[in-house]
């Protein structure tokens, strides 16, 4: 095992107090905690850092470590600590010291790096028999969180590759976790009785979709128009999850108006009824390609007295 | 997967935790179980926030009231983030 230099991990000077390793600790747990951070290495982070600490912690213990790394930095003119340099005989390695120390305080289940992580220790904790649960993200598209689906997935986990079958649940919404119950790692094999395999958690995201965003429950729909389609009113088909649907657009609608079709959105689950679909109008003006159509922008302009910036006049 | 909501007793076997810590939880607001006429039902997503709870008070040592407060934060982050990101792409389409 290599030696680690839990003071840079820490990032913190050998003579750091056990006031301020404490602190330091303290910190960076909560920054790379992985039910709390943003860093996409946060569980190795944090694995790496509650390792550091635990060796530090203690003032015999980190004696015992500050020896080590003193003998790896310089181990050449080495001449230990009050005398000790007997323990340091010709078959000794700052490897196998480094190993034995981390024995003495992890204990032999191997709770360090190379053995599982300390995270996942801490998270079965109290039911050690039952296997690792891991974690996946998985982008769905808008059409599948509306309509359901199912899914093939070929992951790939700490014991090896598996592909599993997912139902992907009408109304499920960004951010949520889908549990497959007995689809993560398998239960120890030393385990007595019942070794029942961890969990896999699926947490879902929605992948961009070329017409549609969703807020939520609701779907948002940015639908192109003409000047005179908002302008005289008309009705046009709209794309919705579900289908096409027939949109009527009320007369003198200005650019971003946001009409609403009423339970065309994400199913909210269970019982609690649908969100809605929003249709937000975007006026395209027209490119003026020939003489005809920069006489109808001529017209436009003669036949309306109107200002569009009177409001922003009467500010200044 | 499953869509169905445990009892107290199957939530603390299937998560393999102590009921006076699923009692601590819900009166902390961090569990919001159903009531079902006189006991409580849990959905299957409290699993995995009871065992972030137990995480976060174990190794940040956060007491209850902290641990609510931060899901809380983090929640409401979340959500500001989201609708932060969906604003964004609205912008975008009706520029384009």
């Amino acid at each position: 095992m290599d030696f680690k230099d839990y003071y840079k991990i820490l990032g913190l000077s050998p003579t750091a107090t056990q006031e301020e390793i404490k602190r330091t600790y303290k910190k960076l747990a909560r920054k790379y905690h992985p039910d709390v951070s943003e860093e996409a290495d946060a569980t190795a982070k944090f694995q790496e850092v509650s390792e550091a600490y635990e060796v530090l912690k203690k003032e015999d213990k980190r004696a015992e470590y500050d020896e080590l790394r003193e003998y790896v930095n310089n181990p050449n003119q080495f001449k230990g600590a009050g005398g000790q340099q007997a323990r340091f005989n010709s078959d000794f390695s700052a490897e196998n010291g480094f190993e034995d120390l981390l024995r003495s305080i992890f204990g032999d289940q191997g709770n360090f790096s190379g053995g599982p992580s300390a995270f996942n220790a801490g998270a079965t904790r109290g039911f050690n028999q039952r296997g690792q649960d891991i974690r996946y993200d998985l982008a769905i598209t808008l059409e599948e969180a509306h309509s359901g689906g199912k899914r093939s997935l070929r992951l790939a986990t700490p014991s090896g590759n598996k592909t599993i079958n997912v139902t992907i649940p009408k109304g499920v919404t960004q951010g949520k976790e889908l549990r497959l119950r007995g689809q993560g790692e398998p239960g120890p094999m030393q385990a007595q009785g019942h070794a029942s395999a961890g969990d896999l958690y699926l947490k879902i995201s929605f992948s961009k979709h070329a017409l549609f965003e969703a807020d939520g429950d609701d779907i948002t729909l940015v639908l192109p128009v003409t000047p005179w389609e908002a302008a005289l009113g008309t009705s046009v088909e709209v794309p919705t999850l579900g289908g096409k649907v027939n949109l009527k657009i009320p007369a003198n609608s200005q650019n971003g108006k946001r009409l609403r079709l009423k339970g065309r959105g994400l199913s909210r689950g269970l019982g609690l009824g649908t969100g809605d679909q929003f249709v937000m109008l975007k006026l395209v003006n027209p490119p003026i390609e020939t003489e005809t159509e920069r006489a109808a922008y001529e017209a436009l302009k003669t036949s309306f007295n109107f200002n569009p910036r009177d409001t922003m006049a009467r500010q200044v | 997967m499953s869509d169905l909501a445990y009892t107290l007793i199957e939530f603390c076997t299937v998560a393999s935790v102590d009921e006076q810590l699923v009692i601590e939880l819900v009166e902390h607001g961090i569990l919001e179980p159903e009531l079902d006429q006189d006991h409580w039902l849990f959905p299957t997503d409290a699993l995995a926030r009871c065992l972030r709870a137990e995480r976060m008070r174990h190794d940040l040592k956060l007491d209850f009231h902290g641990v609510a407060l931060a899901l809380e934060l983090m929640e409401r982050n979340q959500r500001l983030r989201q609708r932060i990101d969906y604003l964004e792409q609205l912008v975008d389409r009706l520029r384009d």
